[in-house]
């Protein structure tokens, strides 16, 4: 029935012929020259290495992220007057809107004291990262807009607390490309399906290869976080044969319809998809790790294996190249109540894990250019909750960290007032930590848009102001 | 007819205004804009709390140009043109001693502003000098500002009736193709061969419902030579039920149509479902266009039709406004509203009209002609409109009842039953009440005895101390007592509120229906009796089951005056039979529950014994009494009502009370003294009974009132035989009362009515519905904090005419505006739709930015044929089978999708039509084919998948989200829509993100496509289905031909058989030795390769 159609136009037979009788066979066969793109159009898929807007002091991101809402007050926000002031009423206002009732001023359940050279107060549940503050820049004075968790969260991610937005590590993608085409550009370990879920790694309105990729989800342990669909039944060696006819028949498809740059992409994609497949699983194979490196992520440990696994996993991921990849320490933070047991439990799981993370990263030479980001969606009131033992949410005041990545180390930035409430000096909002974190990796957050329904967006809005002064 | 409003421009307005010091000039428009945008609102958000008003900070009124000119205690604020010697720049700078705002600086790009705004001279329009900024930010009068550039689009213009062109060839068969044609020949191009007829069905079955052809339907068009036979395929396909299916998706990408809320809340939509079904019968039924849209934005308003299902689906209809994405948990609740209004009018605009009115909430849109001030006016409509219930975190949206006629009937006839088995229940109560007043009547002394004794047990029981016990054990009976904290509850969906309501004691609450129960152990089986603590403002009683059997339909149905702890009293709460070992309580109300604290049991056998050796067994005292224990329970509650003081007709119960009081060492004294003492709490002739009687115990006391009721009965108050004196009855009857044929007799009342207490099932639907009508004031800069003047509702003015500045003040102005929207003269709604079509049809739209027809969209390809099909369109009736039938029927349809060197070089991107566009098949396409090829699809149509209560979370804190929904062979259509967690399978090709309107669809080739074709559950099971049906075919060489045929619509070529048969061999070998079934795995792995053959994956 084929005789009337354009699938035996002699053109076309001739070439199968040709093709057919060409030794080499499809696999090496070029069809490049085929190939002239259909469309001419600009791939929207693109994932190669884009050049950045400037110079570029880190190439990729780890954030690590302590979703719930660490309390700023009980962990690198020292406020000795708050610790004077304990069971005072606070002195003055609470912001407009709140989420529920707080009470008195509560000062920390935890003994502060000084470390290293630079001299910063750190409180007794992070010892190990205690350690690492001469390479820390500490900014105290982050703040959002936004006091319950899920817009919170999509604010801290996206920049929007209202609407659906790409995310940082999406945006980070879109600007400069893929390092390791075998593996995803952004990958988030164990995120929560709540507050937002995919929102928060979404690329929205940008293309979808632009996404992160989620390894498994906040309810299953780190060890059995796996990518979608990375695993099957088949056999590698079965698949390698369905492959191999499979690329033999969309060749012989591409001689009848012409060039078509889709139709040699997804050819390309089922290769990726094999490569991913053997690579990605490797990475979370740790079995090539000395006992040391396990020891010191605390993997053998009861309390500290998850998230040090998912250290120890971002260390790996790094090394190969990954953009973006998040971790997360998953809603466990927002101790309304029971805040001392909660904040040092959820302390206990990470300190000595983010601490092996940066000593690991530091002795592999990957410090310099991977910039290393703590912190939660917002920090905590100073006045109580939970039969004082508890604190509300709080978007006013936030501390964050970082290391490496071309932040200026053992400083820190900006102040909230004597109880920690409100940040006060040198405001640093999300949006101005963004177009900071684009700013390292040479990225103007002002020029790095998407047009999309009408207009040019870009991840900071119309807002955002790079922070220089904690730059190196 | 539409009026271009902005045909009357003016270029250059003038305001009179103050540009330096005190001289009146002109204010120039920018100059205008620049204050209105940059300076007024900054000022107004961060200055005039404080320079404002009587007592200005300072002295300084920062309200005026005035005010500032004059200064405060520094001296003056401001000199216009030289900002380096203003304070208020020095201020804002926080450069000086003076730091303003003192808490937060102004912004970087607000400092620039400033200083601009100085070196202007500070223009401030005059004519508002001193009034505050919430009044006057334009008169209405003021005509709006719109260029030549923006009156002048394209997409504004009234839609023309062009004429095809001429063209000099016989390829055309429709109009179109001689536009397209036209354009062509003008471009030196030539359109591509016809597409051969395998193509040619494979592409209009997949453009018309999503499946591949059947082999038999593929056989009948290749045989059909008759004139017509393409046609005859196409209303075949449109007559489908799986048009709708298909089509209607289309529709729900860009209704952002979704099931569960997505955002911070992922709560589910359980009812979105309704809305989908309506769409895909919409579209089925071809609704004309104008009469579909209107329904969705006000179904609810259009007038009645008899048939009540089409009203139904009408307030169906307007769960298009409902079901966008929200942020249910904002703490602010006027900036959730607004922002779930915005939601509304951003999908609204792009859906509809192809217009970004989302940009301007905050500013006028900066290029479309849409002002601030018409964002308002729109927006006031859907304040004025129900989406809502509350705006509290977590926010409830609003929902409405389907009575349709048959529910309503089944209802009624349910109702009626009811009332008549309750009839027969408060007949026979009624009857019995006196029985039961009878009796109480002639032992009345028994009961006196018995409640006090009761009482005395009472107080000794109560103050022990409760010990908490843990949520994982059963609570224990010990010495004959249970004493449960409600909050500590094994199973249940109440919540625990140990703050508020709660504070200090822990309670549980629930504003809806809920269950809770308790686990209770004990090694003495025997009669119990429950006593509650709680506290309620109104009465919400609840049922009460004991081992899973229904005790007392309504306890705890008392009322205390108020929800909060201080309130909490003890009730009883029935009695019951308890078995040895474990037990269960279950607590069960329809609705709110009173805030229960504690519940406490009590063996009426042996509680109270341990604590003190003279208080009765509960049990004994109904012994010893020859009395009924409830009926007691009945009296106790009654005189402790009395002893509290909230009875005063009773003042002879009150002097028995006192009797109760005194112990039997001295009873006659103490008594005598009473009866002198206090003549004011008895009855004259109580009392002088009692005195003649002189009593030596309580016993004698009792055994007087008993005498006076019997002998003379007409001397005592008629209060003792009124309500709520127990001496009339009991106020409500409990089974518990009676004995014998009587307790059983009322025991199958209750069976009887409880068969009619099931309520219906009641079908309830997404939507919007009119709330109170009110204009919004201009949200200066969107702030809900900072507010203009009033936007009056009406609808975008620079496409409006006469008919855009009536709302109706007394309704919201949903209805009109589906009005404006749909009328025959619009410029934007027809186009839009029709250029919706054209791109599901061809790939990319006429005008590719297909949800923007703005200044910032693409301008049209064929603008001819874009207002050509239009025009039909609209003449048509709004029919979209008639439309797609006039584009298929085209020849520039009917084109291959064959590659030719030279256009590809003149017009690469295919912008022209030279040749039909390949496309991938869509998310749902894949899915419903792979499935097609194996198990084969379940083509049951409409109904809900998730298995997710209505507004419960979708997915947990941190939960596994939903995966069961997924697992069938339903079309991918009837698959819920979870936000932020969309099914992994269609997610991987490119379904859009539900929280958006989406008119197009991207295509992306990815990894994670490829690893689902070579891993899922589902390619796996499939691919296997598959081979199994090839593999009841016995010869080799046919299976590989029906799979061709199935899958690819087409034979395969000897060559491409010898491959398949080679490859299936080759690979059973060598599998033979690992794995069972291998000639099967073999086959599986081909039917593999297959479904993820581009052949498969393209439509030519």
């Amino acid at each position: 029935m084929r005789n009337s159609s354009h699938w035996s136009s002699g053109t076309a037979c001739s070439r199968r012929d040709m093709l057919r009788q060409s030794s080499a066979g499809f696999g090496s066969l070029a069809l490049a020259s085929l190939l002239q793109d259909e469309s001419g159009a600009a791939n929207r898929n693109d994932l190669s290495v884009r050049t950045p807007h400037f110079a570029a002091k880190a190439k990729r991101v780890i954030f690590l992220f302590m979703h719930g809402g660490p309390s700023q007050v009980d962990t690198f926000d020292y406020k000795p007057q708050l610790i004077k002031d304990d069971n005072k009423p606070l002195p003055f206002a609470k912001p407009r809107v709140v989420s529920a009732e707080t009470f008195n001023l509560l000062k920390s359940p935890f003994r502060f004291r000084q470390y290293g050279d630079s001299g910063p107060w750190v409180s007794e549940i992070f010892p190990h990262v205690a350690k690492h503050v001469d390479e820390l820049t500490m900014i105290h004075s982050i703040h959002g807009s936004n006091s319950r968790h899920g817009a919170a969260l999509l604010e801290l991610h996206t920049g929007s607390d209202t609407f659906v937005r790409p995310s940082l590590g999406s945006w980070l993608n879109y600007g400069l490309g893929n390092e390791n085409q075998n593996l995803p550009g952004y990958v988030t370990i164990c995120p929560s399906l709540t507050h937002g879920g995919a929102n928060n790694w979404t690329s929205a309105f940008l293309p979808a290869s632009y996404a992160g990729t989620p390894i498994g989800h906040a309810n299953m342990s780190s060890q059995n976080a796996k990518i979608p669909f990375i695993q099957g039944k088949t056999s590698t060696e079965r698949q390698r044969l369905e492959l191999d006819l499979l690329n033999r028949m969309n060749r012989e498809h591409m001689v009848f319809t012409g060039p078509d740059s889709n139709l040699e992409s997804r050819i390309q994609s089922f290769e990726l998809a094999f490569r991913l497949q053997r690579e990605a699983p490797m990475i979370q194979d740790i079995s090539d790790e000395s006992e040391h490196t396990l020891a010191m992520y605390g993997v053998n440990a009861d309390r500290t294996r998850d998230f040090g696994l998912q250290c120890l996993m971002a260390r790996r991921f790094a090394e190969r190249g990954v953009r973006f990849i998040q971790l997360s320490h998953s809603y466990k933070w927002d101790q309304h109540s029971g805040l001392r047991e909660g904040h040092s439990g959820n302390a206990l799981e990470v300190d000595q894990p983010v601490s092996a993370l940066l000593t690991d990263l530091r002795e592999r030479g990957l410090l310099e250019d991977t910039l290393v980001w703590w912190g939660g969606e917002f920090g905590r009131t100073p006045v109580s909750q939970g039969g004082r033992d508890g604190r509300d949410h709080n978007p006013h005041a936030n501390t964050m960290w970082f290391c490496g990545g071309g932040m200026k180390p053992g400083i820190q930035y900006g102040a909230t007032d004597e109880y920690g409430y409100y940040a006060v000096k040198d405001k640093v909002h999300f949006h101005d930590l963004h177009a900071t974190i684009l700013h390292l990796l040479g990225l103007d957050h002002e020029r790095l848009t998407y047009r999309y329904a009408g207009r040019d967006f870009r991840l900071t809005d119309v807002h955002g102001e790079v922070v220089h002064d904690v730059l190196a | 007819m539409f009026r271009i409003d902005g045909a009357i421009i003016v270029v250059m307005i003038g305001v009179v205004g103050v540009t330096s010091a005190g001289e009146e000039s002109v204010v120039t428009s920018d100059q205008l804009e620049f204050f209105e945008t940059n300076i007024r609102p900054v000022l107004a958000e961060r200055c005039f709390d404080c320079h404002t008003g009587d007592n200005p900070e300072s002295d300084l009124v920062l309200s005026s140009r005035a005010g500032m000119l004059a200064g405060g205690k520094f001296g003056p604020a401001l000199r216009p043109g030289k900002p380096n010697q203003s304070l208020l720049i020095s201020a804002i700078r926080h450069d000086e001693f003076i730091k303003m705002p003192p808490k937060e600086k102004l912004s970087t790009k607000d400092v620039v502003n400033f200083t601009r705004w100085v070196e202007m001279g500070a223009p401030w329009p005059d004519s508002i000098l001193t009034t505050p900024v919430s009044e006057v930010v334009r008169t209405s009068e003021e005509p709006q500002q719109f260029t030549e550039r923006q009156t002048s689009h394209w997409a504004f213009q009234p839609v023309a009736n062009p004429q095809p062109p001429t063209v000099d060839s016989d390829w055309p068969t429709s109009p179109i193709d001689q536009f397209i044609l036209d354009r062509l020949v003008q471009a030196n191009l030539s359109p591509a061969a016809p597409a051969d007829r395998r193509t040619l069905i494979r592409r209009a079955t997949y453009d018309l419902i999503g499946l591949t052809p059947a082999p038999e339907e593929t056989a009948a068009f290749l045989t059909d030579d008759s004139p017509g036979a393409f046609a005859r395929v196409i209303d075949r396909l449109l007559d489908s039920p799986h048009y709708g299916e298909h089509w209607g998706r289309h529709w729900l990408d860009v209704a952002r149509y979704a099931d569960s809320n997505g955002l911070d809340e992922n709560l589910a939509y359980a009812n979105a479902y309704h809305y989908r079904d309506y769409v895909i019968s919409a579209f089925n039924a071809d609704k004309p266009y104008a009469r579909f849209v209107q329904e969705q934005i006000a179904g609810d308003l259009l007038p009645d039709v008899d048939e009540k299902e089409e009203n139904m689906n009408r307030y169906i209809a307007t769960g298009f406004l409902a079901l966008g994405p929200k942020m249910l948990a904002e703490d602010d609740p006027v900036k959730m509203q607004m922002d779930i209004i915005d939601e509304q009018l951003n999908t609204l605009g792009q859906t509809f009209i192809g217009l970004t009115i989302g940009c301007a909430r905050c500013h006028d849109h900066k290029f479309d002609p849409l002002p601030t001030e018409d964002y308002y006016s729109l927006a006031g409509v859907f304040k004025s409109s129900k989406t809502m219930e509350n705006h509290t975190v977590v926010a409830t949206w609003y929902e409405r009842q389907l009575l349709t006629q048959m529910v309503l009937d089944r209802i009624a006839k349910t109702e009626r039953k009811f009332a008549d088995a309750q009839g027969k229940i408060d007949r026979y109560a009624a009857a019995q009440r006196n029985v039961i007043a009878q009796q109480m009547q002639s032992q009345f002394a028994d009961y006196l005895l018995a409640a006090s004794e009761l009482q005395r047990a009472h107080q000794q029981l109560m103050p022990r101390r409760l010990a908490l016990a843990g949520q994982d054990q059963p609570f224990e009976v010990e010495d004959g007592v249970a004493i449960i904290e409600a909050e500590a509850f094994h199973r249940g969906d109440v919540e625990c509120h140990t703050t508020g309501y709660g504070e200090g004691i822990g309670v549980i609450v629930s504003r809806k229906a809920g269950f809770v129960e308790f686990d209770v152990n004990t090694s003495m089986a025997g009669p119990y009796q429950l006593e509650l603590r709680f506290t309620a403002k109104d009465s919400r009683p609840v049922q009460l089951f004991v081992n899973g059997s229904l005790v007392d339909d309504a306890i705890a149905g008392q009322v205390t005056g108020s929800w909060n702890p201080d309130g909490q009293r003890w009730f009883p709460g029935g009695r019951f039979e308890l078995q040895q070992g474990e037990n269960t309580i279950r607590l069960y109300r329809d609705g709110g529950y009173p805030h229960i604290d504690r519940l406490v049991l009590v063996s009426t056998e042996s509680a109270g014994r341990p604590t003190n050796a003279e208080s009765p067994y509960l049990s004994q005292i109904a012994t010893r009494y020859n009395v009924n224990l409830d009926l007691v329970e009945v009296w106790r509650a009654f005189l402790a009502q009395i002893r509290s003081g909230s009875l005063t007709q009773f003042p002879s119960f009150a002097g028995w009370l006192d009797f109760v009081q005194l112990e039997q060492a001295d009873f006659t004294d103490r008594a005598a003294e009473l009866l002198t003492k206090q003549s004011g709490d008895l009855v004259e002739s109580v009392r002088q009974a009692l005195i003649d009687a002189q009593p030596q115990s309580l016993r004698d006391v009792a055994a007087v009132y008993k005498t006076l009721l019997t002998s003379s009965r007409e001397s005592l108050p008629k209060a003792w035989f009124s309500d709520p004196s127990p001496l009339a009855g009991p106020a409500r009857l409990s089974v518990s009362y009676l004995a014998g044929p009587a307790r059983q007799e009322l025991k199958e009342l209750y069976d009887e009515r409880s068969r009619f207490s099931a309520k219906p099932k009641l079908d309830v639907a997404m939507g919007v519905t009119e709330g109170n009508p009110e204009d919004l004031r201009i949200h200066l800069r969107g702030s809900h904090i900072t507010l203009g003047r009033v936007a009056p509702r009406r609808f975008p003015r620079f496409i409006g005419g006469l008919e855009s500045s009536n709302v109706d003040p007394r309704q919201s102005g949903r209805l009109q505006l589906a009005q404006w929207l749909t009328h025959p003269d619009h410029p934007l709604f027809w186009r839009v739709i029709v250029n919706r079509v054209w791109h599901w049809r061809f790939g990319r739209g006429l005008t590719s930015s297909v949800d923007n027809f703005g200044l910032l969209g693409q301008p049209p390809t064929h603008p001819a044929l874009l207002d050509w099909l239009t025009q039909r369109f609209i003449e048509g009736g709004g029919s979209l089978k008639r439309l797609h039938r006039v584009m298929m029927l085209s020849s520039t349809y009917q084109m291959s999708t064959q590659f030719d060197e030279a256009s590809s070089a003149a017009d690469p991107d295919n912008n022209l039509l030279w040749r039909f566009r390949r496309r991938r098949l869509t998310a749902e396409e894949m899915r419903d084919s792979i499935i097609a090829q194996g198990t084969g699809l379940d083509m049951r149509m409409g109904g809900s998948l998730l298995k997710v209560k209505n507004r419960k979370y979708v997915t947990g804190t941190a939960g596994d989200g939903i995966t069961n929904e997924f697992i069938n062979h339903r079309r991918s259509v009837f698959l819920p829509v979870i936000r932020s967690s969309v099914f992994e399978v269609l997610q991987a090709f490119d379904f859009p993100d539900p929280a958006v309107p989406a008119g197009t669809r991207q295509t992306s080739t990815v990894a994670a496509q490829a690893l689902m074709l070579l891993n899922s559950d589902l390619a796996e099971e499939q691919t296997l289905a598959m081979a199994k049906r090839l593999l009841d075919i016995s010869d080799d060489r046919q299976r590989v031909i029906v799979a061709f045929d199935q899958a690819l619509n087409r034979e395969p070529h000897d060559d491409e058989i010898v491959l398949a048969l080679t490859f299936v061999s080759q690979l059973r070998q060598s599998i033979a030795d690992v794995e069972k079934e291998a000639n099967l795995k073999s086959w599986q792995s081909y039917c593999r390769v297959l479904l993820s053959s581009n052949e498969f994956a393209y439509v030519e």
